[in-house]
């Protein structure tokens, strides 16, 4: 027995070990960092000039507290989780049901050529959308010029128009993953029970609202906490659109550029940013997983 | 009857409904592609091109291998030009299929992009980082898509054209000279002598000059195999120490029980959910750590790291895939005699090749995709084909979304086709493993 589980710490010990030294050990660095005034000049090796490293206690913590930017990233991820969410969830739905419909001719086609964004890496995909929604060159644009819109809106450096971009974005790359759960959930309704509605008398709608969504509505609350989750760690999309005009819309994006995306990085205060992320993320996610026991949702 | 014409008409209307829809979320790859086979700066227009036209590979061709420069500084010249524009200090010649020559005072720098069969004779050559320098050579001769001169030559030139355009109010007296709007003169076949100072715009044309100051070949772009290289690189040793990460580790957690298997297990599951949050959260820590090691601009970390990140995830997909193997197996491979080697090697390790086959494929892509760390830890001189794009994509101004849209499809391509080859297993793989679908 004993030699046996030495064996299995023998087998798994290279992967945690790994895992250990470059995922797990930086997390719990990064959080001591977030409580010192790391910054240029004494981080990552201290220089003679600059203040020595020392252990501020919760200052950087209280500076993000009444900082504006950090106010701002926070609701912004906020408001942009409750927008993504929303719509992906949504059209996740929509097109599971659309492509499962008996009505549609040729719908497991269609539904192979729909999974190609998923085959694409997310940088090829983000170039993508950035040449569409490109002031001057973009597609879009050159769409809504032809239909009358003689100014059509930068989708590039306008806060609010960029956003809608994001979310529009954030939609195309989460479908894939949406409607495949939904469609193999939409699947496993049994035939007869929307057979016996029909001889009931309910219209269409009625089966779908009343029957198969309560029948499916617990994968989609699985997808709906993890895709919430990817919102709201949203980091690279943002960051490869347009950095600058998004960098005090999203928290971890935030936390970033005060690191690494100046000319005088303050990494104290861009580690307690991105710790107050993470623990929002983390709390949230084991709500969630209480609530819905994800667990066997993933299991499933 | 009239049920059965509602039914047709239905099904026809859902039916193009779902084409349509599917065309619009699939146009946006699609038109990407279109532009990458465009001609260069043909995107300013009102109307969207759905098939490209005149479509080219040059946008490819640019991409992948470059192009060369040529500087010559020299005074005496002869250009032979499909086109080109005289820039005079009273007015500017525009001509046809027309040759120019002649002796400047003094020397003038020519600039050519795009050249092609460049031939040069004589003079001291000396190589440097991406260019070769001729000093005091015999001759030179370059084919380029375009000639610059943009401090002019001074003195004597003589033009040779087959049509003219002359815009200005002072034209010199040439024969055969004829006003055909306000201050723009035409005239055919001309064979002048001009004096003074002209600046020099032209098109497609073949320069020559004998005994030449200096000349200096550039060689722009064109580093994309170096990019290919390292992200080849990176990718490869990624799948290399996941495998060796996480081969083991699942056979462990698979089919041995030991004190702590289910809180790691769950430890993992719950990693995976946040692991791309955390990532970047650690980002600061874990730049600090390898700058005290001394490990930043080395290429050969990253996949240490690349490869650790992935563990949870793929540790659980494989624990999941062995978990499908029947432990019937081994018991009868153990009833036969086999070693608990033999087993792994013979009957489990063959049985669970499209799992890992499936964590093979997803640490490459991994690999071969990463930008943030990548950005953060390497310089110029070690960029992958990530970071590469990103550069490009900060400098639009530099780039033409033609040449950009070709290098994204380049960097795209490989990891499409491995996708579709895989996806058979990553199909069972991912099934089995019940993450997605």
């Amino acid at each position: 027995m004993e030699k046996r589980t030495l064996a299995a710490i023998i087998l798994i010990l290279p992967g945690i070990a790994a895992f250990l030294f470059f995922n797990i050990y930086p997390i719990v660095y990064s959080t001591y960092i977030a409580f010192t005034n790391a910054q240029l000049g004494n981080f990552p090796i201290q220089t003679p000039n600059a203040p020595p490293l020392r252990f501020v206690g919760l200052e950087n913590f209280r500076w993000a507290l009444s900082d504006s930017g950090f106010r701002s990233a926070f609701l912004w991820t906020w408001l942009f989780v409750a927008t993504s969410v929303t719509l992906k969830v949504f059209s996740g739905i929509f097109l599971a049901v659309l492509y499962t419909n008996k009505r549609v001719l040729g719908k497991a086609l269609y539904r192979s050529l729909l999974i190609i964004p998923w085959a694409l890496p997310l940088l090829f995909s983000i170039t993508v959308w950035r040449f569409m929604f490109d002031p001057v060159f973009g597609p879009v644009n050159i769409i809504l010029q032809n239909i009358g819109i003689s100014h059509p809106p930068d989708w590039v450096n306008n806060t609010v128009w960029a956003f809608v971009a994001l979310n529009i974005i954030e939609v195309w790359l989460a479908y894939p993953f949406m409607m495949t759960v939904v469609i193999s959930a939409l699947q496993s309704v049994p035939d007869t029970l929307i057979e016996a509605a029909i001889i009931d008398g309910a219209n269409y709608w009625q089966r779908l609202t009343k029957i198969i969504i309560p029948l499916v509505s617990k994968p989609i609350a699985f997808i709906t906490i993890l895709t919430s989750a990817a919102s709201f760690q949203y980091f690279l999309v943002p960051f490869l659109y347009n950095g600058s005009l998004f960098k005090d819309k999203f928290l971890l994006l935030y936390g970033y550029q005060k690191a690494f995306g100046s000319a005088l990085p303050q990494y104290g205060k861009g580690a307690a940013v991105m710790l107050i992320a993470t623990m929002i993320l983390a709390v949230y996610m084991y709500v969630s997983m209480k609530i819905t026991k994800i667990q066997e949702g993933a299991s499933q | 009857m009239k049920e059965r014409k509602k039914d047709v008409l239905k099904t026809a209307l859902l039916t193009m409904l779902a084409v349509i829809i599917m065309g619009m979320i699939l146009f946006p790859v699609y038109y990407m592609f279109t532009v990458s086979l465009r001609p260069e700066g043909t995107l300013v227009s009102t109307s969207l091109q759905l098939v490209p036209q005149n479509a080219t590979l040059d946008n490819y061709r640019e991409i992948l291998f470059g192009h060369k420069d040529v500087t010559v500084m020299t005074k005496n010249f002869n250009i032979t030009a499909d086109s080109g524009k005289l820039i005079g200090n009273n007015y500017v010649i525009e001509f046809k299929d027309g040759t120019i020559w002649g002796n400047s005072m003094i020397t003038t720098q020519f600039n050519m992009k795009y050249a092609q069969h460049i031939e040069v004779e004589g003079g001291n050559k000396s190589t440097a980082q991406d260019q070769i320098r001729y000093v005091k050579g015999e001759f030179v001769k370059v084919s380029a898509k375009k000639i610059v001169s943009n401090l002019g030559v001074i003195g004597t030139t003589y033009l040779k054209a087959e049509s003219i355009t002359i815009i200005g109010n002072e034209p010199p007296n040439i024969p055969g000279l004829k006003k055909v709007g306000n201050n723009t003169y035409v005239a055919n076949n001309v064979n002048i002598k001009l004096n003074g100072r002209f600046r020099l715009d032209i098109g497609h044309s073949t320069f020559q000059s004998k005994n030449f100051f200096l000349t200096l070949i550039n060689k722009i772009g064109g580093e994309f195999f170096g990019y290919l290289k390292r992200s080849l690189i990176i990718a490869s040793l990624t799948v290399l120490l996941t495998l060796l990460f996480v081969v083991p580790a699942a056979y462990s957690f698979s089919r041995m029980k030991f004190f702590g298997r289910e809180h790691v297990l769950y430890f993992y599951l719950m990693f995976t959910q946040v692991s791309g949050g955390l990532g970047i959260a650690g980002l600061i820590a874990l730049y600090g750590m390898l700058v005290k090691l001394g490990l930043t601009n080395n290429i050969y970390v990253l996949p240490l790291i690349y490869a650790a990140g992935a563990v949870p995830f793929n540790t659980w997909l494989l624990k999941s895939y062995v978990d499908s193997i029947s432990t019937d197996f081994d018991e009868a491979a153990l009833v036969d005699g086999a070693s608990y080697l033999q087993i792994i090697r013979h009957v489990i390790f063959p049985m669970a090749l499209p799992g890992i086959a499936t964590v093979a494929v997803f640490a490459f892509i991994g690999g071969w995709t990463e930008l943030i760390i990548a950005n953060l830890l390497l310089n110029q001189n070690n960029y992958p084909l990530t970071v590469w794009l990103y550069s490009m994509l900060n400098d639009l101004r530099n780039v033409s979304w033609n040449q950009f849209s070709a290098a994204a499809m380049l960097f795209a391509l490989p990891v499409f086709v491995i996708f579709l080859l895989a996806q058979r297993f990553i199909r069972s793989g991912l099934t089995i493993g019940g993450l997605k679908e």
